[in-house]
């Protein structure tokens, strides 16, 4: 009886000091748990280079192509054997066309904007070394910095986010800025993370923003800001071109930065991460995982019988560039940057020779960069995007010394590039450094920025009207869940 | 019998007998007797008999023959029968009795179930729908929730498809009202809350359903309740020991299926592909043609049947309990093999309840169940085997002439179904402990605190291998999976009940109670074994993934009753529960659900006493809310990093949906009124129900502007509303030797989305299936104004005869229909189809549901049909949209396309065959695929003989039955797929649609149940 009270007592009792309300996750981090140590940060900054870097093929925050299509697509670089790519890649581009959308680039700045808004906060001595902290933190202002100058270039009005959503009551629906607020955004970004981030890298690879990398990309925003286009569209102010030499100076001067000797040039393609590298967005499909490779491949490379090593040959080089290098007898850039599709590389019968695009007088040919790693008779997608390299950043400097009036060091500069390419030497001018850019940084995603900062787009790229053209739309979506945003002008 | 017994059972049963004559002593002096309705003085069945002062009692039989132990000469019967007045009989040394009893006018006794607690029929306020136990019994179907349709107003059940035991079913209480947060109801079991897979309980052990519809009902379960709560009560012991044995054994085969063409029809179709589109149709067809003929078809949905599939179901149970200990021991075996080849369902439980008197004021006990699990499922839905047996190429062979499988089709479709069912190893088991252990105590008179403490425990495993001989390129693969589900709770309630004074009565209940629940999985995934044999990761070279998960939420809750009665006449009842949730943000931690309710027993006043034929007259009103929080993620509203973010082999972390801390609940706010009557000494009972349900703060997933960068927030917004009307009628028809009576309930229900993000025309599309045998991404839609979950699509209008009768020209991307191509309607009249032309072209609401049983009986043989309906809903079939599209020579077609147009002028409703259509134009989403989703089916026949006394006597048994059931036996549809009753996709807000079901089984089983 007496037991039996006990019993029933234990019963009720068992529980009753039970915090069953307060519970932790433990599969996951909660917000307020994320941001407490070093390694909490550094897994939140993976995070944000792992957007940057995320592939998720035919969705719309697919990231890697974008780098390259946004920057190229639309200049004189590619054609299509497919017609509608073809319509799509003269400019009749459509609002629901996925590389007018920006949302993979703001999913990356909300990572960031979280590591900007929490990271100060974590104490120094939670880090293994005091200037651990420094580094993490610049790499997110770089990263920032880099995902918003690609937006600046790509749609220009932009919503100017910065904080974290940290509530239901959070503005989610911000109109656009003017650019000049998101120039100033990416300059005092990059000017933070060039203060904050050592000129070591952390890793074997180039995969990680350094102080190298942050001045590079300085050199190559103060160019832009200080090309006609900006200048007479945009109010940045005047123009920077002291800056851009001084910063692209610096890069040059680290010995970290090595151009790759002629013999070798393929291997900045082939092998990624040489010592001509600044930055690179690295994939590697030998690292387990499912986010290590990107749809290069299936893009650019031609079809074959057994689908594993072979593409959609989507996107070729086009007649113009084929006929540019060969015009300069640019042999070691030109089969650095494109192959003839031949049938002794066991290519699909149909993609070999012409294709019946209209004009087409080059026999097909492929891009070559981007070709990814065998392994065994797989091939894998995980060619690196080189987001930064010594070569850009030679011939930024050379732009920008021209620009002041110094011809002779500009044509310094020039010489380093054409020596390297095993070409003869050419007179500097602005022309000529465009050249030398388009067929340096062929299909590395520059082009039709070099065109639209000189108001080129027209003459050398022809296709639709402008000044529509000098901005890709912004998507439908976008417009819908957002009726603060404005369409870009033409597109509405 | 003696064969009968020599069943695996046989050792279980005699373990039950030793314990049985181990621990009672045996009584001696024996009483028979027979009751008799006094008026009509026909035998009453089930007429509960109890020795007076002890806990010893039996119920009459069929023939209303009882025989029952007592303890001495001059012991007291008390006989009690629902409907009647109890009687207490002295039995003065009689060893035979005849007892005549008297139809009660106002007795209604019957107990209902309610929310931590029991209530007389009479004396309910709120709207509780009870199933009684023989509406389960002698039914062949795994899961209880499955006997459930059609048996209660206002339950609305689907099942989703014919695959035995883990088919899933969709249940739901008056209307679906939650778009994202789930609408399935609470499900409750000896009060402890039944986290999900209910194919785990042995229906033989429940003793009784309480499905608790109104707010005044649920309220009580508080933030999990607005999808209404079913209590499910098993048998506990009484009376004398008695051991219960019931084995039935059945076949299975499909009930419809679809006819499909021949290899050489099939070759036509294909010709006609090519031909139609101006295609060559190259040398490689026309050598199949050579190589195949129609005497060479193969049926390829036929070879995946398997006829005459077994079913055996084993129930043994021993109950009892006439001293202080009462018990309830059972054991069940069910296997159920599959009308697919290789797949089925096997169960085994064991169960034990237990009340124990300490004292008499204190009491122990406990429910415990032990199950186990074994489900062999097979893929069906959309791509699975039987769609890709459906459309095989009926000129290709299943094996080679090597005996192995052939994974060659010109056309494409490479799969070999049969090597999928035959090779693929698949081994599921899920073991499961659920039960609780209490303590009651009576602190002072009136005055009773209970103490429960339950677990719900299951681990779930699932491995699969698959070997080098079941796919093309001779791969292996091999996947293991476990999962567990830990769930703990305690009970604390108060109960106080008080006469007043005579008049005046009160009984008030507080609840205090706790939960916790946690879930954890581990999951395994290698390829590259070095052959067929080892079937474990050990042997995977290649490791693919590993990764294991955990996540928990509790509950606490306050909650409390106060029922106040005058007389039994007016009755006034209110609740409340609080309930906070780990779930919700931190400025809702805490939720209050009240609720209140009236009833008034018309039939007691002064002015009906008098009206001979009106038994029983009640009106009931309540209202009440109730919460949803089953749309919440664990920790959601705090924003949660997740991993796997990884960059070059850095583990990586990316922020998911942002916070919300002032998420919460769903409310639901539902009026309820409620009309019984009963007629002629309860011969005729009537019920009828109106209820009016509002949702508001519906959890709903928020698009935000891509620029936000944060994807989606869980918000709570958007209301919807469900209004509808139940009926249910008893009658007992004929009550003389030859018994008839009736049953029918019938519900209405009216669903609507009210609103959304707030705009009036927001629209949630819900996709389905990406492009698969011709079924491209399906899309369900939630509007504003409609019902939940419509199809979204083009109206049809037939098929052009000509060309020229596109008198519009109208076109598709470009595509200018044709002769022989579907017509579609182009609502918008700019000459083009594009997607503003869709729709919203199916409600896949049914207009009523109901289900009617008729029970006849004779002396000791028993016929029950009962048949179920769904009427006015619509079904889009697109298991016949791949079946009658004709657009790939890589799939076979049904029979139908016999009637597809083929020349100009050719009036049909069925499209050309063309391959190569800009965007499969013959197979966009459309009314075309829109079927009346309309049934009746004759869902249970139970032909049943009670063997009569004096044999059982002679066999020694207390009780000796044969029955044959038919399940499934016939439909009435004019749906064309086949069954009506299905639901492939089971996502929120997808309802109706049919793509590559499991089919449905006619099942005929025959069984035998004895008492001892």
């Amino acid at each position: 009886m007496k037991y039996s009270i006990v019993f029933l007592l234990f019963l009720m009792l068992i529980m009753a000091g039970c915090h069953v309300l307060e519970k932790e996750p433990v599969s996951e981090i909660a917000l307020d748990q994320q941001f407490k140590t070093e390694v909490d940060l550094r897994g939140a900054l993976m995070g944000a280079y792992y957007r940057m870097g995320l592939e998720t093929p035919g969705a719309s925050n697919e990231m890697p192509l974008r780098y390259l299509l946004n920057g190229e697509v639309r200049s004189d670089s590619y054609t299509s054997r497919n017609a509608t790519t073809r319509e799509d890649i003269k400019g009749n581009i459509n609002n629901v066309y996925p590389y007018t959308n920006w949302q993979a680039y703001y999913s990356s700045i909300r990572a960031i904007n979280n590591i900007i808004f929490y990271g100060p906060d974590i104490p120094a001595e939670r880090f293994t070394v005091p200037l651990e902290k420094n580094r993490l933190m610049g790499e997110a202002y770089f990263l920032r910095g880099f995902a918003y100058f690609n937006m600046l270039r790509v749609w220009e009005n932009l919503v100017l986010s910065t904080e974290p959503h940290l509530n239901a009551e959070s503005n989610f629906t911000k109109p656009q800025v003017a650019p000049v607020e998101i120039i100033k955004l990416i300059e005092s970004d990059l000017l933070r993370a060039a203060l904050l981030m050592p000129v070591n890298f952390p890793t074997n690879h180039r995969g990680r923003a350094t102080k190298g990398a942050a001045h590079a990309l300085l050199a190559k925003f103060y160019v832009y800001i200080s090309s006609p286009y900006a200048q007479s569209k945009l109010n940045p102010g005047p123009v920077r071109w002291a800056e851009a030499a001084k910063y692209a100076d610096s890069v040059i001067r680290n010995t970290q930065f090595r151009l790759v000797p002629t013999a070798e040039y393929a291997t900045i393609f082939t092998q990624n991460s040489t010592t001509e590298s600044i930055f690179e967005i690295v994939y590697n499909a030998l690292i387990p995982g499912s986010n290590n490779v990107n749809d290069f491949v299936m893009a650019f490379l031609p079809r074959k019988n057994t689908p594993p090593t072979g593409g959609n040959f989507t996107f070729q080089p086009s007649d113009k560039i084929i006929k540019a290098y060969k015009a300069m007898n640019d042999v070691v850039r030109f089969n650095a940057a494109m192959g003839e599709v031949r049938a002794t590389e066991g290519w699909l019968s149909s993609d070999i020779g012409r294709n019946s695009i209209p004009g087409q007088t080059e026999p097909n040919h492929y891009v070559k960069k981007y070709m990814g790693s065998l392994q065994g008779t797989i091939r894998f997608s995980d060619s690196d995007i080189i987001g930064l390299r010594l070569a850009d950043v030679i011939l930024l400097r050379a732009e920008a010394l021209l620009a002041m009036g110094d011809a002779a060091n500009a044509q310094l500069e020039l010489n380093k590039i054409t020596d390297r390419a095993g070409i003869t030497r050419r007179t500097v001018s602005v022309r000529e450094i465009l050249q030398q850019r388009w067929l340096e940084l062929a299909f590395e995603g520059d082009r039709w920025y070099d065109l639209k900062r000189h108001q080129l787009l027209e003459a050398e790229a022809g296709a639709p009207p402008y000044p529509k053209g000098y901005l890709f739309p912004i998507i439908n979506g976008e417009i819908i869940n957002n009726p603060n945003v404005k369409q870009n002008p033409g597109w509405e | 019998m003696i064969a009968l017994l020599k069943v695996p059972a046989l050792v279980f049963l005699l373990l039950l007998f030793s314990i049985n004559s181990y621990c009672y002593r045996l009584p001696d002096f024996r009483v028979t007797g027979k009751i008799t309705d006094q008026k009509t003085g026909e035998p009453l069945q089930g007429v509960n008999i109890v020795v007076k002062g002890t806990t010893t009692g039996t119920t009459s039989n069929g023939e209303g023959s009882f025989a029952i132990t007592v303890p001495n000469e001059n012991a007291t019967l008390i006989v009690s029968y629902q409907g009647f007045e109890n009687q207490e009989i002295a039995v003065n040394g009689r060893a035979s009795i005849t007892i005549a009893l008297v139809a009660g006018t106002r007795v209604l006794e019957e107990v209902i179930v309610t929310g931590y607690g029991t209530e007389s029929k009479k004396s309910l306020t709120s709207s509780i729908a009870s199933i009684k136990p023989k509406d389960l019994e002698n039914q062949p179907v795994a899961r209880l929730d499955n006997m459930l349709q059609g048996r209660a107003a206002g339950v609305q059940i689907v099942q989703n498809s014919g695959a035995p035991g883990t088919n899933g079913t969709t249940i739901r209480i008056r209307g679906i009202s939650s778009v994202r947060a789930g609408s399935d109801p609470l499900l409750i079991v000896d009060g402890i809350p039944l986290n999900g897979f209910i194919e785990d309980i042995n229906p033989a052990d429940v003793e009784a359903i309480d499905v608790l519809k109104d707010a005044a009902a649920s309220a009580i379960y508080g933030a999990r309740a607005a999808n209404g709560v079913i209590l499910i009560t098993t048998k506990r012991g009484k009376g004398k020991p008695r051991t219960t044995v019931n084995i039935s054994r059945g076949i299975q085969n499909i009930a419809r299926e679809y006819e499909m063409l021949n290899g050489f029809e099939h070759w036509e179709v294909m010709k006609e592909m090519y031909t139609n589109t101006n295609r060559p149709f190259d040398a490689f067809f026309n050598e199949i043609r050579q190589t195949g003929d129609t005497a060479s078809t193969t049926d390829w949905p036929g070879l995946l049947l398997q006829n005459n599939a077994p079913i055996t179901d084993i129930n043994v149970a021993l109950r009892g309990g006439e001293g202080r200990v009462k018990y309830a021991a059972s054991f069940n075996y069910f296997d159920q093999k599959g009308i697919l080849i290789s797949s089925g369902f096997k169960r085994m439980t064991a169960r034990l309840n237990l009340d124990i008197e300490v004292s008499k004021r204190i009491r122990f006990g406990n429910s415990l169940s032990l199950s186990n699990t074994q489900p062999r499922a097979v893929n069906t839905a959309g791509n699975g085997v039987y769609m890709n047996a459906l459309v095989k190429n009926p000129l290709t062979q299943p094996y080679d002439s090597l005996g192995r499988y052939t994974f060659f089709e010109p056309a494409g479709n490479t799969g070999n179904p049969l090597a999928n069912l035959y090779e693929e190893r698949r081994d599921a088991s899920n073991n499961r402990v659920f039960g609780s252990v209490f303590g009651e105590v009576t602190i002072i008179k009136d005055l009773t605190f209970r103490s429960t403490w339950g677990i719900d425990y299951r681990q779930g495993r699932n491995s699969s291998f698959t070997p080098s001989t079941a796919n093309q390129q001779g791969r292996t693969s091999g996947g293991f999976d476990l999962s567990e589900a830990f769930q703990w709770i305690n009970t604390n309630t108060i109960n106080y009940t008080k006469q007043i004074t005579p008049d005046h009565n009160l009984a008030v209940l507080a609840v205090f109670e706790q939960q916790e629940f946690t879930n954890r999985g581990f999951s395994g995934d290698a390829s590259n074994f070095p052959g067929d044999i080892v079937s474990t990761l050990n042997g995977g070279a290649t490791i693919v993934g590993v990764n294991s998960n955990q996540s928990s939420y509790g509950l606490q809750s306050l909650a409390g009753r106060i029922t106040y009665s005058f007389r039994d006449k007016y009755i006034l009842s209110g609740n409340l529960r609080r309930d906070g949730s780990s779930r919700f943000g931190k400025n809702n931690r805490y939720g209050t659900f009240p609720s209140v309710s009236v009833a008034w027993n018309i039939s007691d006043e002064g002015f009906l006493r008098d009206v001979e034929y009106l038994s029983y007259l009640k009106l009931r009103g309540s209202a009440g809310q109730v919460g949803n929080q089953g749309g919440l993620s664990n920790f959601g509203n705090r924003g949660l990093y997740t991993t796997g973010a990884d960059y070059v082999g850095s583990p990586g972390t990316v922020p998911g949906a942002v916070p919300n801390s002032n998420l919460k609940w769903e409310t639901t706010t539902q009026y309820n009124a409620g009309l019984e009557m009963g007629f002629l000494n309860e011969r005729i009972t009537f019920i009828a129900e109106a209820y009016n349900k509002r949702t508001d703060d519906l959890l709903l997933d928020r698009q935000l502007a891509q620029s936000s960068g944060a994807g989606t927030i869980t918000i709570n917004l958007g209301k919807i509303e469900n209004k509808g009307l139940e009926f249910g009628l008893n009658t007992r028809n004929l009550t003389g030797a030859f018994k008839w009576s009736t049953n029918v309930n019938v519900s209405f229900n009216r669903n609507k989305v009210l609103s959304l993000y707030g705009n009036a025309n927001d629209q949630i599309f819900v996709f389905a299936q990406q492009r698969v045998y011709g079924v491209d991404a399906l899309e369900s839609t939630i509007q504003v104004g409609y019902p939940l979950g419509g199809v979204y699509g083009y109206i049809s209008d037939g098929v052009y005869a000509r060309s020229e009768d596109n008198k519009n020209n109208l076109t598709f991307n470009g595509y200018k229909f044709a002769g022989g191509d579907v017509i579609y309607r182009d609502i918008d009249g700019d000459g083009k189809l594009t997607p503003t032309d869709r729709t919203n072209i199916g409600n896949m609401q049914p207009r009523h549901v109901g289900g009617i049983n008729n029970s006849f009986s004779y002396k000791g043989v028993s016929l029950d049909v009962f048949m179920n309906w769904s009427y006015g809903n619509d079904i889009f079939n697109a298991t016949r949209m791949s079946l009658i599209t004709m657009e790939s020579p890589s799939r076979n077609s049904s029979a139908e396309v016999r009637n597809r147009w083929r020349r100009p002028g050719d009036i049909t409703n069925i499209p050309r065959a063309a391959t190569g259509l800009t965007g499969g134009a013959n197979s966009l989403e459309s009314t075309l695929f829109i079927e009346d989703g309309s049934y009746l089916r004759v869902n249970n026949i139970t032909l049943g003989y009670q063997f009569p006394n004096n044999i059982t006597q002679r066999l020694r048994l207390n009780n000796l039955k044969v029955y044959m059931t038919g399940n499934n036996v016939f439909i009435f549809t004019k749906y064309k797929g086949i069954d009506p009753d299905v639901r492939s996709f089971n996502g929120e807000g997808q309802y109706g649609i049919d793509f590559g079901a499991y089919p449905r089984a006619r099942i005929f089983t025959f069984g035998l149940s004895l008492d001892i």
